[in-house]
């Protein structure tokens, strides 16, 4: 097996289940900084696949899956050659998700940390619901990105469609391309020398090209307007 | 307490009917998945929404506790019970003394319903462990206000914010119409797949409004959900209105070939009686929320001096006088239902309810009496 690869499953020899179990069994890496390298092959479309992993392993998988996958993911640092469906990487607290190709609707969905990484495009009400975590997308999203979202960070490469960042409470949005439309209650901000910093930081560890100051900010007006307070006043009433 | 359906009766078995004992524990049942074994309901009663953010966690985690020992199935997040870093003693079970009265304990585990929200705020991936029924919940919350918002102290409990800082401000956070990685009810299917994969031990449930019932009901049933909760506690209906919604649901998944997949209701202020009216009109299971509720309505009421906030670091420990406590203000009404419904056993279902009203009898298909 090349490239450090020290297991290989077949998703068309073993249940989704079987799969998950055999990813345990691996043994864990003893160094942080060089884990355990695991290929899984013949992703083809299939829903709800390699949920609920809890091991600090990483994972490629080659192919296609559809919705759900990776869904609550914890530890393990995945990464898919190919499209996700809808829901991919929903309430993932810890970890990382990276598709190399276009994910569904709901990518990241009540995300509670980790980094999901979309190298292509992402769907409607990407980051819907996230209360932690990072999100990048290199291409565009569809409407209502970040929707109800209540922490974490939304960055976006691409373009972004209608409604951005409704609902959404203390969640920051980086954006480098255009916007259809904000939702009521958010705006665009300066991007600040320290924020600038901390996204080109981020962009190098999702593997995304660019200089941060590409990216323009977008945040709730009362996130911004708490900002302009000083820390220990009265944090204002969203709405 | 008000009959709301009081112009219907439960009727006895025909009078030339042959002596027979009753069956044993009829109100024991089972909800059959359409994939696994199936689940145990000790009673076909449930507590739907319970408002926990009104007490303080360890209260809850009690009264949840309590509710539990009654057999009736309580729906919690474990965030509704606990802190982060702590372990609800309703979600992890509790050691108890053998009821056949040996020196022996037994680990004591409680009827849960997982509250699958659709923006999933409070949800934790432990959630999905042990619990016994997952109700993918479409119907959308209001606050007290109307809108369609969680208040923040909900919000705190379940992202356990400090005061200090709350999320939106302290302010209300809206709620979300559906859930945002379905892309449409005809792909809800996949969603339903996905919760019965996170978890295995649970009957999955989908629960709606009772708007467009002709419309929503037969698309959700086709999604091949274990089970359906109609809510009818949003809005203010007559006891005729209650009955006849009731009974439609039930038509109408009938004719969605889908006669042996339960229905479960969702009230609003019900009797004992009331309660299995709604059985013997189609129900399979009844909420029993106006009752429970007074229970963390006392508690709120007499300890308004106690913090809300989660902050409880320690682990949660039972005391056995909250199960006092529920058992006192539930367990007549409780044994009403079990005698009322064991009585149901020996009517045939279609003679099981009559009305002298002659407008009740036939908006129901029930006997007419006279």
């Amino acid at each position: 097996m090349s490239n450090g690869v020290t297991h290989a499953f077949s998703m068309v020899d073993l249940s989704d289940e079987e799969l998950c179990q055999q990813i345990t069994k691996v043994p864990a890496s003893e160094s942080d900084e060089e884990l355990t390298k695991i290929q899984v092959l013949g992703a083809s479309g299939q829903h709800a696949a390699m949920m609920r992993l809890n091991h600090p392993v990483r994972i490629h998988v080659e192919g296609h899956l559809g919705d759900y996958s990776f869904a609550y993911n914890r530890q393990a640092d995945i990464r898919l050659s190919g499209n996700a469906g809808h829901g991919v990487a929903e309430g993932m607290s810890s970890g990382a998700v990276r598709i190399s190709g276009n994910a569904g609707a709901g990518a990241g969905v009540a995300m509670t940390g980790g980094t999901l990484a979309i190298f292509g495009l992402a769907g409607d009400r990407c980051g819907a619901g996230m209360r932690s975590g990072s999100i990048f997308v290199r291409g565009n999203v569809g409407d209502e990105a970040g929707v109800g979202a209540l922490g974490g960070m939304i960055v976006i490469g691409g373009d972004a469609g209608s409604r951005l960042g409704d609902a959404m409470n203390n969640v920051t949005v980086f954006i480098r391309g255009n916007v259809k439309s904000l939702a009521d209650g958010v705006t665009e901000a300066p991007l600040r020398k320290r924020e600038e910093l901390r996204l080109g930081l981020l962009l190098i560890n999702a593997s995304i090209r660019g200089d941060a100051k590409e990216f323009r900010r977008i945040v709730p007006e009362a996130m911004l307007r708490a900002e302009a307070t000083q820390r220990g006043e009265v944090v204002p009433n969203w709405r | 307490m008000k009959q709301r359906l009081s112009p219907l009766h439960l009727l006895p078995p025909p009078t030339n009917t042959p002596w027979t004992g009753g069956s044993l524990n009829p109100v024991r049942s089972e909800i059959r998945r359409k994939f696994g074994a199936s689940v145990p309901l000790p009673l076909p009663l449930f507590w739907y929404d319970p408002p926990w953010h009104e007490v303080t966690a360890d209260q809850a985690d009690n009264l949840a506790v309590g509710v539990g020992e009654l057999g009736v199935l309580v729906a919690a997040l474990r965030s509704d019970l606990a802190g982060p870093d702590c372990e609800p003693v309703f979600h992890s079970g509790r050691d108890s003394e053998s009821v056949d009265g040996e020196d022996t304990t037994v680990h004591r585990s409680y009827p849960r319903m997982l509250p699958y929200r659709s923006e999933r705020y409070g949800l934790t991936v432990g959630d999905f462990d042990g619990s016994s029924v997952v109700d993918l919940r479409l119907s959308i919350q209001r606050d007290v206000s109307g809108r369609f918002a969680y208040s923040p102290s909900q919000i705190q409990r379940w992202e356990a914010t400090p005061t200090t800082s709350p999320v939106a401000g302290g302010s209300w956070v809206p709620a979300a119409t559906f859930p945002p990685d379905v892309v449409s009810i005809e792909h809800l299917e996949t969603k339903v797949e996905q919760l019965r994969r996170l978890v295995d031990s649970a009957a999955v449930f989908i629960s709606l409004g009772p708007y467009r019932l002709e419309k929503e009901l037969p698309a959700i049933v086709a999604t091949h959900p274990d089970g359906i909760i109609l809510r009818l506690d949003e809005i203010s209906l007559e006891g005729l209105e209650l009955a006849a919604l009731t009974r439609r649901a039930r038509y109408v998944m009938d004719a969605a070939k889908a006669n042996t997949v339960p229905l479960w209701v969702v009230p609003g202020k019900v009797s004992p009686d009331d309660a299995v009216k709604l059985i013997a009109l189609g129900a399979s299971a009844v909420a029993v929320d106006s009752w429970c509720n007074e229970l963390i309505h006392e508690t709120h009421m007499t300890g308004k001096d106690a913090t809300l906030s989660y902050s409880s670091p320690t682990s949660h420990q039972y005391d056995p006088r909250w199960g006092e406590f529920a058992k006192g203000k539930l367990g007549e009404r409780i044994q009403r239902v079990e005698g009322l419904f064991e009585s149901l056993q020996s009517v045939a279902n279609n003679e099981r309810l009559g009305s002298l009203s002659a407008t009740w009898a036939k908006t129901l298909g029930v006997l007419a009496l006279g």
